[in-house]
């Protein structure tokens, strides 16, 4: 399974927070599959990146960033995953992160959002930048940039899910959905998502309480 | 630079130390929240679940990812709950024991009592709900119970008052009707002593008519027995002239030779034999009206008896060319007066003789028991009766047209005839199919007890059975 990309995510810096592989391991319970942690467990050996998910005690804990994106492709490896699943992976990861809720308790707007996310990004990740672009709410759409993180495709895909997710607790947007209009991994020089909903609906229905 | 970089080394660790205490702190807040047994549920202001504890899974049966970012509508059984607490919370800040159903991710449904309370920032800016919940399903269905069993005491309330009422109405009517009977039953005592009265002078009446009564019997008693003699004497009186002119006028006749003379001397003869007959014939039936006279009943074999009569009748008659039929069954036992009876067949022969057309007279006799009596019956080809007559045959001088003028009928035979039978406990009736067609002439007598003919021995007329009924 080990292939030229693999040996390109050995080259990745950076740390991110225990907290993101603790959501993997979740993620990989809820597949119901028999000893489902053991077996990815056995792929990230296979692939060179030997990894505990129990021997993280704290979700604070850094982690170099290649063994979470070498959990992603393991976890997509053993577990058959198409592109959806791996979105409907970050989606449900927001959703058992504890930083995250943690965060999410106090955003209760889609412009909170936009304010919060450099520092949301920093509380996990140690390399990259996220800021918010453009907020149009009255033309449904929100722009979110990435910068300086060009780790592997797989990830790019998990980091729509789990937006979408955040999206999604923050309040009602009917028919949501993100696309990644520019990726380093396709040669542009940040990544770029706009996330689209319908305008039949407010949205949040009271900002300010 | 040193020195900067010590602070910024010194910047860092403080920031970790308060990072690791907010940690902690959430760690313990977390711990703590799922600690309570109270579910508990954080929402946005968009409505959607950012948040709960451990109570909240259990009582639901979600899990964690499957219900954070939904919308807390798909709780609630009814989602216009949803509106109102949030709508009231919004107005109070908190509200409590509101109730509601929830649904679990099995669809069932709890009955819950809410507490909803409002969220703020550090600028008191509403950023959304908390909401806890109490499951009071049990409470409910006890609640339930109870209002069926408050229900069902109410209805039994109502229904002993109805029955009360009833009850009421019935000792009224009791007590009325007991009034009524108390009334009545003064009026009874009344009664009552004036019957007793009555009763009395009744008893002392009766005592008075009882020997009144006796006294008029004697009276009657004697005045019959002194009828009686004055009968016996009349008859005896009036006997006694009649004998030698009985004797002498035969006499005398036979000595007349002017025919004429003789002729009358004949009238003469016949009327005092006439006179004769008709003395003897009052007498005797002034005998057998008579209370005081009694008979003597003795067993009497009918055939055997009837069988001597014929003879000696038969002599009498043989100018007559009368012929008899003794038809009673032999052992035909009854309970009679010998001379009484021999009277009834002397008479009944006699008229049924005296009353044909010619000389060829079939007389005909039956007997049948019929319970303690004995039917007899004497039937006679002679002149008949017509259905007008019938009703007379047995009065007291009663003489049908064509007898009128015959100084041999006197008119008192079948009257003797019905007094001896009466005298004897029996009854006599005649049948007639018409004038010219004969006669038939019934009477009963008791059955003697030796009497061995049982059932019918002839056929009787219809018009007998049904008198006899």
């Amino acid at each position: 399974m080990i292939d030229e990309t693999l040996l390109s995510i050995q080259e990745i810096p950076g740390f991110v927070k225990a907290v993101a592989l603790q959501t993997d391991k979740v993620f990989i319970e809820m597949q119901e599959k028999e000893n489902g942690i053991v077996l990815v467990e056995k792929e990230l050996e296979q692939m060179g990146f030997p990894l505990q998910y129990d021997s993280f005690l704290s979700p604070s804990t850094l982690v170099p960033l290649s063994k979470r994106i070498a959990s992603l492709i393991a976890i997509r490896n053993v577990f058959c995953l198409n592109d959806e699943q791996i979105r409907q992976m970050g989606s449900l990861a927001i959703r058992s992160s504890f930083l995250t809720k943690l965060t999410l308790r106090y955003l209760i707007s889609l412009s909170k959002m936009a304010k919060e996310l450099p520092r949301h990004w920093q509380r996990h990740y140690t390399v990259g930048r996220m800021d918010a672009g453009e907020l149009h709410e009255d033309q449904c759409y929100f722009i979110i940039y990435l910068r300086d993180f060009k780790t592997h495709p797989i990830f790019c895909t998990y980091l729509s899910g789990y937006i979408i997710g955040g999206v999604e607790m923050i309040g009602n947007y009917p028919n949501l959905t993100i696309q990644e209009i520019k990726c380093q991994h396709r040669g542009d020089e940040y990544h770029e998502f706009k996330i689209s909903w319908s305008s039949n609906n407010s949205g949040i229905l009271n900002e300010n309480g | 630079m040193k020195m900067a970089e010590i602070q910024r080394v010194d910047q860092q660790q403080n920031i970790d130390d308060v990072s690791a205490d907010l940690i902690d702190l959430e760690k313990y807040v977390e711990d703590l929240t799922n600690f309570i047994p109270l579910p508990l549920v954080t929402i946005n202001p968009a409505l959607k679940i950012i948040d709960l504890n451990h109570s909240f899974l259990l009582a639901t049966e979600y899990k964690q990812h499957e219900v954070l970012s939904s919308s807390i509508d798909i709780l609630f059984k009814d989602t216009q709950d949803v509106k109102s607490i949030i709508k009231k919370t919004d107005d109070v800040g908190i509200i409590k024991n509101y109730e509601a159903i929830i649904l679990t991710k099995t669809k069932k449904e709890l009955n819950v009592s809410i507490t909803c309370g409002k969220r703020t920032d550090e600028n008191t800016s509403m950023i959304g709900y908390f909401i806890s919940f109490i499951d009071i399903s049990d409470l409910k269905k006890i609640e339930i119970s109870l209002h069926e069993k408050i229900e069902k005491l109410q209805k039994s309330e109502l229904a002993t008052l109805n029955i009360m009422e009833d009850l009421q109405n019935t000792i009224n009517a009791l007590t009325l009707a007991e009034s009524q009977i108390r009334d009545k039953n003064k009026e009874l005592e009344t009664i009552n002593t004036e019957l007793i009265s009555a009763r009395e002078q009744l008893t002392f009446l009766n005592r008075d008519l009882e020997k009144k009564v006796r006294e008029r019997t004697a009276d009657v008693e004697k005045l019959l027995k002194q009828k009686d003699e004055f009968i016996n004497q009349l008859g005896h009186d009036l006997k006694t002239p009649l004998t030698p002119l009985n004797i002498l006028i035969p006499i005398v006749k036979e000595q007349e030779k002017d025919p004429k003379l003789k002729e009358l001397l004949l009238v003469i003869s016949n009327n005092v034999e006439y006179m004769k007959n008709l003395v003897i014939k009052t007498l005797e039936l002034a005998r057998l009206n008579s209370p005081i006279t009694s008979i003597e009943l003795q067993d009497i074999d009918l055939s055997l008896y009837l069988s001597d009569f014929l003879k000696m009748e038969q002599i009498l008659l043989l100018e007559k060319h009368v012929i008899f039929e003794n038809n009673i069954p032999k052992d035909t036992i009854v309970s009679a007066d010998p001379l009484q009876i021999r009277e009834i067949f002397t008479n009944l022969i006699s008229n049924a003789v005296k009353y044909s057309q010619d000389n060829n007279v079939k007389i005909t006799f039956n007997a049948v028991r019929q319970n303690d009596f004995t039917i007899v019956s004497i039937t006679d080809t002679g002149i008949g009766l017509e259905t007008t007559q019938i009703p007379y045959v047995f009065d007291e001088f009663y003489k049908v047209d064509y007898s009128r003028h015959d100084l041999q009928s006197i008119g008192l035979g079948l009257s003797i005839c019905k007094r001896i039978v009466e005298k004897q406990g029996g009854r006599i009736w005649v049948e007639s199919p018409g004038k010219d067609k004969g006669s038939t002439f019934f009477f009963t007598l008791k059955s003697s007890k030796k009497n061995l003919i049982l059932g019918d021995m002839y056929e009787k007329p219809k018009e007998v059975e049904r008198d006899l009924e």
